[in-house]
């Protein structure tokens, strides 16, 4: 009995050290923080593809593939693969903070064509994620772009 | 220690007493119901089958615990069933026989207790292989109840399986598998406790496109089974499923023509890297290919290919392996010698 007295006068004087810890203060207010706007424009070629999940990079050439998403909002494909689009014209993105679409208008044609994308770092690298099916409905592409040197 | 003996000695009758329930698969229907009103084992692209498994448990020596059933299909990798079959069960004795009791899929998590570090579906292909079929484009999936039920010395529950599947939209035979075994169990090397059977040829017809025997090899493949010109579409040359003459070559090489719904025809013929297939590993013959059909036969903007014919050569082309060998080799009795493959270009219905 004494030792739980003891146990319980013990953990009632570490309260307050537990409790007086001082909140983490950060000079930024987090309302006024403002996302940085991304960038997307570049060129960009094919490091990964997956075909219904299942990972077919090496399975063809891949390599010539090139979307060049200019700073001027044109872009054009250059070695064109199976892609959402199959002409150069305008790409415009949702929200320049948080790019979730990306819409292509090509050339000459009335509507656009819009495709979900995910625009993640990994190592350091930025990357470029298009889901799409330019086939059937039922087979899924992912393509995962870097930055072409 | 002495506490410890007892333990073990506890732990022992206990194993032993799990090795008492035998497992019977009594009976399997997979006959559908026909446009005349009969019944047979067969059904339209794109239908739902009822497949209905039957048996019972004889359970004795000292088992008194609660088990979970164990149930597992064997099937054409391209009906998918991991996502298109719901197996319901319904028992005697410990349930109502009036209640349909719900299967959930293994997840590739669990090992059987007997196959540690295999996933359910790769120890039941360990086992089991393909049963009597031979092309190898199929797949076990394996579902366990979702409630475990109690079972005890002297019972003999009745035990009924009803597989809803959606079936694909290939035309195709296949002896379909359907294995029964409880998790307690978890495949052990004694057939008492497990039971597999295969159905007779079970057909699915009505689509578009040559109907796959999976009863026979095969020289060809096509993924994915359904594909567009703007499709990246693989194929894949078997050299081992049969005698050729290809056998003997390191390079294979892919040659085709697509038809396009102008009634043009666009040949690739050339044998350089563009039509080179890939081995796969050098224990195989197995070699394959993928394109995006589009450029590969550098069709015009206004034209739609609606069937690609295709053989596999050797670098000179004197050897061929096409589809009048493969019907030979499987038994039938092409028309001519030189039949190309072919693979038409659709989506489904």
């Amino acid at each position: 009995m004494k030792r739980f007295l003891k146990a319980g006068v013990l953990v009632a004087m570490l309260m307050p050290v537990a409790t007086s810890c001082d909140s983490y203060k950060d000079n930024e207010t987090p309302d006024n923080f403002v996302e940085g706007e991304k960038d997307l424009s570049g060129v960009w070629q094919l490091s990964e593809v997956m075909r219904n999940n299942v990972d077919i990079t090496t399975s063809m050439d891949f390599s010539k593939f090139r979307l060049h998403l200019n700073a001027d909002g044109t872009y054009k494909l250059e070695n064109r693969l199976p892609f959402p689009v199959v002409h150069g014209g305008l790409w415009t993105v949702d929200d320049p903070a948080h790019p979730f679409m990306l819409t292509f208008t090509e050339d000459g044609a009335v509507g656009s064509v819009e495709v979900s994308i995910q625009f993640p770092i990994a190592n350091g690298v930025r990357q470029l994620s298009i889901t799409h099916s330019p086939g059937c409905e039922s087979n899924k592409y992912k393509y995962l772009f870097v930055k072409a040197n | 220690m002495k506490k410890f003996l007892k333990y073990f000695a506890f732990m022992a009758l206990a194993c032993a007493a799990f090795m008492t329930a035998c497992m019977y698969l009594d009976s399997l229907d997979v006959d559908q119901p026909q446009p005349d009103g009969t019944m047979a084992p067969r059904i339209k692209v794109g239908e739902t089958a009822t497949f209905v498994v039957k048996g019972h448990v004889d359970v004795s020596g000292d088992r008194d615990d609660a088990d979970i059933l164990v149930f597992a299909m064997l099937a054409p990798r391209s009906w998918n069933i991991r996502y298109n079959v719901v197996p319901t069960y319904r028992a005697t004795e410990a349930l109502d026989w009036e209640d349909e009791q719900t299967m959930s899929v293994i997840p590739n998590t669990s090992s059987p207790k007997n196959m540690p570090g295999y996933t359910w579906p790769e120890a039941l292909m360990e086992r089991f292989g393909l049963g009597p079929n031979r092309f190898n484009d199929m797949e076990w999936v394996a579902w366990q109840a979702d409630v475990p039920v109690w079972i005890y010395n002297g019972g003999h529950p009745q035990y009924e399986i009803t597989i809803k599947c959606k079936v694909g939209d290939d035309n195709l035979t296949a002896n379909l598998g359907f294995f029964v075994n409880d998790v307690a169990d978890g495949l052990t090397g004694d057939d008492k406790y497990y039971k597999v059977v295969y159905s007779d040829a079970f057909t699915v017809y009505g689509g578009i496109g040559e109907e796959i025997d999976f009863s026979k090899l095969r020289f060809n493949t096509v993924e994915p089974s359904r594909s567009l010109q703007d499709d990246l579409v693989t194929f894949t040359f078997s050299g081992d499923a049969y005698d050729n003459d290809l056998i003997e070559y390191d390079e294979i090489f892919f040659e085709a023509t697509a038809h396009t719904a102008s009634g043009m025809d666009y040949t690739v013929k050339a044998r350089n890297d563009e039509t080179l297939m890939k081995r796969e590993n050098t224990f195989t013959h197995t070699y394959s290919t993928t394109i995006w059909p589009v450029g590969f036969f550098n069709v015009p903007e206004d034209e739609l290919i609606t069937s690609i014919d295709y053989v596999f050569t050797n670098r000179d082309g004197s050897k061929i392996v096409n589809k009048s060998l493969d019907d030979k080799m499987g038994g039938g009795t092409p028309a001519s010698d030189d039949i190309p493959f072919t693979f038409n270009l659709v989506c489904g219905y």
